[in-house]
């Protein structure tokens, strides 16, 4: 049902771009509507092929139609004489021979599409993987209830009081449950041994709304929310099987959670992770904490809608509520807007409309439509080219009685079949690709999947569909013009007859000057991320990462300030009881706490530095410009931190106890801080602040007492980031971060942390403890990722632009067969002819360049915006003047074999014509 | 009507099949498909834009027209969908194809070529 309302929706939209706006007027939505009732019929009664046959066919039919009408005059009278333009299968077997015939454009072509439909894809592609309905019985119909404020545009968590609400007053539900989002339980099974393992605090309801089966035992029930029911938990199976060795007699086997037993209820079938990574389940006690009214816990509201309701009509109950809830407590509503959005939407936040209402993401769209653009540009020409080169049958087939329709029809299906093959061969790729992001996977909820579907199928089809009109119809159209019957002696005389005049020369320019701005961005990105090559600042293979937290409990920022005072006691408690434990332990040679651990993603600020100017603008950048505040990376970090991380003080002091009295006001900076933002000077006494805005009042001044070098705040520029320290007393953030320095083989401590998280309090909870060295590999890998993909798609556009300059070059001088011929006859001397072509091809080259390389300026001054430097000059000139000196080797060469040919010919010929 | 319903001969085979399809009830696009793939057997089966492109043409040329809220309305008579109905200029268009494949019928007949006639080997071929 959804795929048919996509595939709808891309219909109505060829419709729109295909057909006259006076036919559309009349029948488009007729048109749209029986079209959707075709595929439906389709999808009902054929298999796959039946179905991507009946699509195929629709496509191929308002190609037709648009012609049709754009051309005017057509009458059934006439279409029975027109019936042969149909497509057929005499045309998709001489579309097949051309490829044969061609193999070099053929696998040129294949090649540039099968990298451009892909990129074209991937976007969509992505968003859809992200976006998809949970994999339970009619997963899209369950939905997120969450509140948003109107203000921020943020959501809010749910009050439990709307939760309450909700569920006794809507009925557009068939029921509400709510849920915990991720979590990690610290597990001790019988035999002892200790673990982390993800889950989620659920309420019984939820098994309702998912329609989940067990595989044996029971589900939670509402008793077993009530406060003082006995502990019970329900297991995933992965964990039954892994952990308890797929016992059959595990219901009733009792496991500590977080230090407190719970009795094993029932067992999930595989498969079943929800909402996350889940491998276990525990009772959400909710209702328990329904009296006090306002209290908000990080939990997330979801159900399914009724039979017969729609998004819309649950939308409006919920308003309605909403509207209740404002005029009963205007402080606390006034700004909130409940909404209903699809799961995926809910869980990750996104606005209701997905993707696809997000800016940036149109953006990448738009980038990946003009890669593919780029690529049908390419292959187009070589089109072109191999199309004119037919002009001399097509004239034939045209003087014999076939309709201009029926020569672009049989054009349009030659290219079709490459196009589909190419993006056959880019989703074997991309399947391929996909199954390489297994690390990504990891971190994403388990109804995530990269894997080519149906649906992608189609959009890639689609384009192909587009492709092809791209590359095949607009030449086909050009070849055939009105004067193709001209072209019927330059076909006796084995010519191609068409000429291109100024178009062959504004691709050949156009792609002269791709080349050149191609290779400045190749230039210019392979330079940003030389980083990729140097080696991180810290021995990461030497540390273990896991950070320890309270379940169940969001950022200290939401606490009241008793709350937080509390909490901080009970946090501070745990984590120095952690480190003396870990500090004791044989083999931990030392360990760094920390807000966020070098390699992770930091927070960056706006800075003043006291003395300097303040400038008028404020915005969040690496670099200093004029009238504008420099910005730093910042962390806080406990007094051992730089020790442990053996990193030493570089000039000044490091924190000592004194540092965590209040107001602590002394902060350590990097070395990228002094050469950034302090241009150098002495960094020791100097004053810095945060700043907001520029009418904001700033935050206070802190003391630099110390200067480190760079320890990876940042993954892009972990050498040159600049940063800030601030000093981390125990408790200050929750969940915190801690590096242990455990030496060559992290992986073998792994075991021993969560056995001491739970001596240290039975509610702690452990994140998975991984090597830090993977943090750092995941982001080396993305960016080396990033990198081979730059270079692949600087070497397909340049090897397409090389090609299709040679292409267009060697065709255009070889129409020139019979003028050189001539002037050779009327006595002119070879060399003098020769200069004459290559001048003409200089100058197309000349051009090509004088406007590529302003092209490259702008992209290398974008990208200077974006990472605040240009390339070194020297690695960027050799490669512009290879490039250039390639482009103009190549465009000589084109001119080689035919002049040659051309001044074999006899005078007598030649003047003969 | 000015254009004699001759010089729309031949019919190409949409149109035909829709007057065909039209020629006892009043139909929606879908209908007509559906109509025309039942009776055929599936020989001939209609895109969305073959069939819209013909009825466009059609209404155009005075073929059929497109019936407005009817009364009485027929039980399932959906009003988001569009109703056709073929005119007497388009019976009379309909009547000279179905002449005209007579007579080629008639002649394929008088040659042995008809869907009755018995195959027969011709004289001097082996």
């Amino acid at each position: 049902m959804h795929g048919t309302r996509w595939t709808t929706r891309f219909y109505r939209r060829l419709v729109r771009l295909l057909l006259p706006s006076r036919f559309r007027r009349e029948h488009e939505d007729d048109l749209v509507r029986v079209f959707g009732d075709l595929l439906a019929d389709s999808r009902a009664g054929n298999g796959l092929r039946g179905r991507a046959g009946a699509w195929l066919r629709e496509m191929v039919s308002l190609v037709q139609l648009s012609w049709q009408l754009r051309r005017g005059g057509w009458s059934p009278a006439e279409a029975g004489r027109r019936g042969s333009a149909a497509a057929s299968w005499m045309d998709v077997k001489l579309g097949f021979r051309m490829l044969v015939k061609h193999p070099g454009l053929t696998l040129a072509a294949v090649f540039s599409l099968a990298i451009g439909i892909p990129i074209g894809l991937v976007p969509g592609h992505f968003a859809n993987a992200i976006q998809a309905p949970l994999p339970v019985v009619e997963g899209e119909r369950i939905q997120v209830l969450r509140n948003r404020d109107l203000e921020t545009g943020g959501e809010v968590d749910i009050p439990l009081r709307d939760f309450v609400t909700w569920r006794e007053d809507l009925t557009s539900f068939e029921v509400l449950a709510a849920t915990t989002r991720r979590a990690s339980y610290n597990i001790v099974s019988e035999d002892g041994r200790a673990a982390p393992v993800k889950g989620a605090e659920l309420m019984a309801s939820a098994f309702t709304v998912l329609r989940a089966t067990l595989k044996f035992g029971r589900v939670l029930v509402p008793g077993d929310e009530v406060p003082g029911a006995p502990d019970v938990v329900v297991i995933g199976h992965d964990f039954w099987h892994s952990r308890l060795k797929g016992d059959p007699g595990v219901i009733g086997r009792t496991l500590r959670i977080g230090g407190v037993p719970h009795a094993v209820v029932g067992v999930m079938p595989e498969g079943f992770h929800f909402p996350y990574q889940s491998g276990l389940w525990l009772p959400l006690r909710v209702d328990a904490l329904a009296e006090a009214e306002d209290q908000r816990r990080a939990f997330m509201v979801f159900g399914r809608l009724s039979d017969g309701i729609s998004i819309e009509e649950s939308q409006a109950e919920l308003a309605t509520a909403g509207q209740r809830l404002t005029s009963d407590f205007p402080a606390t509503y006034a700004q909130l807007r409940p909404e209903v959005v699809p799961f995926a939407m809910g869980f990750f936040g996104l606005p209701a409309g997905g993707f696809q209402t997000v800016f940036v993401f149109r953006i990448l769209q738009l980038a990946a439509l003009l890669v593919l653009v780029i690529a049908c540009a390419n292959v187009g020409m070589l089109t072109l080219t191999r199309t004119a080169t037919r002009s001399g049958e097509l004239a034939v087939r045209t003087a014999l009685g076939a309709s201009r329709m029926r020569v672009v029809s049989q054009l349009f299906i030659e290219t079709l079949i490459f196009a589909v093959l190419a993006a056959g061969a880019g989703l074997l790729l991309g399947e391929i690709a996909s199954r390489r992001f297994d690390m990504l996977l990891e971190m994403l909820p388990y109804w995530v999947d990269f894997g080519v579907t149906g649906k992608t199928v189609l959009s890639a089809m689609s384009l192909a569909v587009l492709s092809a009109c791209l590359v095949g119809v607009v030449p086909a159209l050009k070849v055939t013009g009105n004067r193709v019957q001209q072209n019927m002696p330059s076909a006796r005389a084995g010519r191609s007859g068409v000429r291109f005049g100024g178009m062959s020369s504004a691709l050949i320019v156009a792609d002269v000057a791709l080349a050149v701005a191609t290779v400045a961005f190749g230039v210019g990105m392979s330079d940003t991320m030389t980083k990729v090559d140097e080696q991180m600042p810290v021995d990461a293979n030497e540390y273990l990462l896991a950070s320890l937290g309270v379940p169940g409990v969001g950022a200290m920022a939401d606490m009241t300030p008793l709350e937080r005072t509390e909490f901080t006691v009970r946090v501070g408690e745990m984590q120095r009881s952690l480190l003396q434990r870990l500090e004791a332990e044989p083999g931990v040679r030392g360990v760094a706490v920390a807000s966020v651990l070098p390699g992770m993603d930091h927070q960056r600020r706006t800075v003043e530095v006291d003395g300097d100017a303040r400038p008028s603008e404020v915005t969040v950048g690496p670099f200093v410009r004029p009238g504008q505040y420099p910005s730093a990376w910042h962390a806080r970090v406990d007094v051992a931190f730089f020790a442990a991380m053996h990193h030493p003080i570089l000039e000044g002091r490091g924190f000592d106890l004194n540092d965590l009295e209040e107001p602590r006001s002394v902060v350590i900076v990097n070395t990228g801080f002094v050469e950034r933002v302090l241009g150098g000077r002495n960094a020791i006494g100097q004053r810095v602040r945060y700043v907001t805005s520029a009418d904001d009042e700033p935050g206070p001044w802190y003391e630099i007492v110390g200067v480190v070098g760079p320890l990876g705040m940042s993954s892009g520029e972990p050498h040159r980031e600049a940063g800030l320290y601030h000093p981390l007393a125990p408790g200050d953030v929750h969940p915190v971060t801690f590096a242990l320095h455990v030496g060559n083989d992290p992986q073998s401590f792994v075991p021993r942390l969560p056995a001491l998280a739970s001596e240290v309090d039975p509610i702690a909870v452990l994140s998975d403890p991984i090597p830090l060295d993977e943090v750092f590999s995941f982001n080396r890998l993305a960016y080396v990722w990033v990198k081979r993909g730059t270079w692949t798609l600087v070497a397909v556009l340049l090897a397409l632009s090389i090609s299709g300059v040679y292409s267009l070059m060697s065709f255009t001088v070889g129409e020139r067969t019979r003028e050189i011929g001539v002037r050779a006859a009327l006595g002119a001397q070879r060399p003098r002819i020769v200069l004459t072509i290559a001048r003409r091809s200089l100058m197309q080259l000349g051009i090509g360049l004088a406007l590529g390389l302003p092209m490259a300026w702008g992209l290398l001054s974008a990208m200077k915006a974006g990472t605040g430097r240009l390339p070194t000059h020297s690695p960027l000139a050799l490669a512009l003047g290879v490039g250039v000196g390639v482009m103009v080797v190549i465009g000589l060469l084109a001119c080689v074999a035919p002049t040659r040919r051309a001044l074999r010919i006899m005078p007598t010929e030649a003047l003969h014509g | 009507m000015s254009i004699a319903p001759e010089s729309h001969l031949p019919l190409s085979v949409p149109v035909h099949q829709i007057l065909l399809s039209l020629a006892d009830q009043d139909c929606h696009g879908y209908a007509v498909i559906q109509e025309i793939r039942e009776r055929t057997g599936g020989n001939v089966t209609l895109t969305a834009s073959t069939l819209y492109g013909a009825l466009a043409r059609m209404l155009t040329d005075g073929m059929i027209t497109e019936v407005k809220d009817p009364t009485p309305k027929p039980e399932d008579w959906d009003d988001r969908r569009r109703y056709y109905r073929v005119s007497q200029y388009g019976r009379s268009v309909a009547r000279v194809e179905a002449q005209r494949l007579q007579r080629v019928l008639d002649q394929a007949r008088e040659r042995g070529l008809g869907p009755d006639s018995t195959p027969q080997v011709r004289k001097g071929t082996t």
